[in-house]
């Protein structure tokens, strides 16, 4: 082979390579920043969260906790479960179920469940399409040195918006 | 390299990036609590767009919606914390947002 013909097949096989990475950062970036941001899970924390600090504080019940039912969590606790009207969702994008049971003879005490209950069938399934669950347990007393467990579930939807 | 900067510095990105952190802030936020964020990119793209800089976050009960472009309706995201929110405009460094929390 002369050198002028090993030229040209170097120059095609360098444009080939050229193409190939270049067609590769298009394709990382658009499949990056084609899809949004899922923070699912970190609301499904914070949620989580916003509910322990509404029975327990400081490692100990609070005072009202036997007050607290399903009816009157929301405004109790300072949720506020309305949504954005985007993709004809109705207020239905969370739930949140909290158990609170006596430590050692794991007997249930209080079960408050709020928000779409039709969220919780689908924690089973680990998929971006449905909804993220989180599930927490923690352990607490009373003044009266009763112990508590406490399992706190918190679901979050809102996939339209973040897969 | 052109074309990495031109999608990272996309509004629509920006839009929902500053949407979903500030909703983030929201709900692991206190009454009481003043939360500075710095949105230096987000002002300048709006700045280019000619966009008034003191409108680009807006929160309605709780619904926070950033906005970077006249022609844009925004990106919008809810919170569930239910508090008082309102953002303001840092005019002093004119690069960042706060956000005063208080008790509804």
């Amino acid at each position: 082979m002369n050198h002028k013909g090993a030229e040209k097949i170097l120059s095609v096989y360098w444009f080939a390579i050229l193409f190939i990475v270049a067609a590769g950062i298009v394709y990382m970036v658009f499949s990056f920043y084609g899809k949004p941001y899922d923070i699912r899970e970190l609301e499904t924390n914070a949620l989580a969260d916003k509910a322990a600090d509404c029975l327990n504080y400081g490692g100990y019940m609070n005072e009202n906790w036997q007050n607290l039912e399903d009816e009157n969590f929301l405004s109790e606790c300072n949720l506020n479960f309305n949504v954005e009207s985007d993709f004809e969702w109705e207020n239905d994008q969370y739930y949140v179920e909290i158990k609170v049971s006596d430590f050692n003879s794991n007997q249930e005490l209080k079960k408050i469940a709020v928000g779409n209950h039709n969220l919780r069938l689908n924690c089973a399934v680990e998929s971006d399409n449905f909804p993220v669950c989180l599930e927490r347990e923690m352990y607490s007393f009373d003044k009266a040195n009763s112990q508590y467990k406490i399992t706190i579930l918190s679901v979050v939807r809102k996939t339209e918006k973040n897969t | 390299m052109l074309f990495l900067f031109s999608k990272t510095g996309e509004t629509s990105v920006l839009e929902e990036k500053y949407t979903k952190q500030i909703a983030l802030l929201i709900d692991s936020a206190e009454p009481g609590m003043t939360i500075d964020l710095n949105m230096e990119d987000a002002i300048k793209a709006a700045g280019e767009e000619n966009f008034p800089v003191n409108e680009i976050v807006r929160v309605n009960g709780n619904v926070v919606t950033v906005r970077l472009k006249e022609d844009s309706e925004g990106y919008s995201y809810s919170f569930f914390n239910d508090i008082d929110v309102r953002a303001n405009f840092d005019t002093a460094s004119r690069t960042k947002y706060y956000f005063i929390i208080t008790q509804k």
